[in-house]
């Protein structure tokens, strides 16, 4: 017992100074995806052809390929082009790319369960498609974006542990690190456990209220 | 003689290989109420959906007011001067019975928001719905929501305004409040276009009745000739099945 308390008081500090940078890189990543994920949304949504077409390829493509492998080319691939990033902005640029093309997915099936009628409705008063847009649709679509979009967070915050692999000191990167120091696996891991739990399963508690307050309406 | 409102000429539309409007011919002057009946799928809600450009028409002609709509028109221009009311009333549930009134004449029109509001009671109060300016379409009935719509719809000014079956979906003892409301802006002299199933409503308030069958207008004329003396089989066939119904 008293022995993990002597292991508790020499690594927990540690590891959960990688929760700032957890969540740092978490923010970071989450704006980018949210800009991403709206131009791609709008652009898939577009008639303008080639701007559906490309938005769609880049949604299949990120889809299709593991977020380590986008994580390794661009911080290694890159690399043979001269371009050196530090890790955090390498992660940060990955997470951004990966989350654009999920976050694009949720935005548009959200505006798309907006009722048809509303937009006519907007239209038939004279309002523009980018008036409508912000004052009928994205309101009623926000609603509704909710809570999938809180479990697209929690995705994110345990995609940042893939950082690890090319040393950004968030959670994993410490907890590996401890666990190599210390070799005590077990009981390392298990705090890096408590850490994610601590800060996920509040989200995740918020978006059942959310999808709750929902199904009562 | 007053003058020329709107004025259709051949007008065509297709969804696809489906035929919808196979060229009408319509006039309608100002002040005018015109109830389009006919059996569903005869074309008439997207007869209405052309003029307004919900739908684009693929062939023909539409004027309004003596300019030629075409692809280049200003379409948001247009449906501020032809008001739209639908079916499924289409309040925007986010906002009150008042926001839902205020939103495009301060979007749209550039008034100020004491001005709308201003307006946008006046007009819940025409409608019979003062009370109501606050509350959410979900608080509302049918019937309070098809007359918001409407209120919304007047906020724009329109100088036509075009009803399509708007108390289809409304449960029958809904009906009358939506009803009054409309022939009240008949009285007053709003140039209306309604597409209805209220036989007995379109004889009362229209000034002429169009009778659409197969993406055509089969007959037009005053309600005493459609619904009395009717000159095509189609018409007599299609009233005759419409009174068996109601009665």
């Amino acid at each position: 017992m008293n022995d993990y308390v002597q292991l508790l008081q020499a690594y927990f500090p540690y590891i959960a100074k990688g929760a700032i940078v957890t969540i740092e890189l978490t923010l970071v990543a989450l704006i980018g995806s949210v800009l991403i994920g709206l131009v791609t949304t709008f652009a898939k949504l577009s008639s303008v052809r080639p701007l559906s077409f490309v938005a769609g390829v880049y949604i299949e493509l990120i889809r299709a390929t593991p977020a380590l492998l986008q994580l390794f080319i661009i911080y290694f691939g890159l690399t043979s082009f001269g371009l050196r990033l530090d890790p955090f902005t390498a992660a940060s640029i990955t997470l951004s790319m990966v989350g654009g093309a999920y976050a694009a997915e949720i935005f548009r099936a959200g505006i798309e369960a907006v009722d048809r009628g509303q937009f006519e409705a907007a239209r038939s008063l004279g309002m523009s498609t980018p008036l409508a847009m912000r004052r009928i649709i994205l309101p009623q679509a926000a609603v509704i974006i909710l809570p999938p979009f809180t479990n697209f967070v929690i995705s994110m915050i345990k995609d940042t542990s893939l950082a690890l692999t090319i040393s950004v000191p968030e959670i994993m990167y410490r907890s590996y690190d401890a666990s190599s120091q210390s070799f005590r696996s077990m009981a390392i891991y298990s705090m890096a456990a408590i850490i994610y739990l601590a800060v996920c399963l509040p989200l995740s508690g918020f978006a059942r209220a959310l999808e709750r307050r929902r199904a009562s309406r | 003689m007053s003058k020329t409102v709107l004025q259709l000429e051949g007008l065509e539309m297709a969804f696809g290989q489906i035929q919808v409007l196979r060229g009408v011919d319509l006039t309608v002057k100002e002040g005018e109420s015109i109830a389009i009946i006919g059996p569903s799928g005869s074309g008439k809600s997207t007869l209405l959906r052309c003029l307004n450009r919900l739908e684009t028409p693929t062939g023909g002609a539409v004027i309004f007011e003596g300019n030629r709509i075409d692809a280049r028109s200003d379409f948001n221009r247009l449906r501020t001067h032809m008001g739209m009311v639908f079916q499924q009333f289409n309040l925007f549930p986010h906002m009150t019975a008042l926001g839902n009134v205020i939103e495009a004449p301060i979007h749209v029109r550039k008034v100020s928001r004491e001005v709308a509001e201003a307006e946008a009671r006046l007009l819940l109060e025409k409608v019979g719905l003062r009370e109501k300016a606050d509350a959410y379409p979900r608080q509302l009935s049918g019937g309070q929501k098809q007359r918001v719509a409407i209120a919304r719809c007047l906020a724009m000014q329109p100088r036509l305004l075009l009803l399509d079956e708007i108390t289809s979906a409304l449960d029958p003892e809904l009906v009358g409040e939506v009803l009054d409301v409309v022939r009240d802006l008949a009285r007053q002299g709003m140039t209306m276009l309604l597409v209805t199933h209220e036989m007995r409503f379109a004889r009362e308030v229209a000034d002429r009745i169009v009778f659409m069958d197969g993406g055509v207008v089969v007959e037009v004329g005053p309600p005493e000739e459609i619904f009395v003396r009717p000159k095509s089989e189609r018409l007599r066939k299609f009233l005759k099945a419409v009174l068996e119904q109601t009665n």
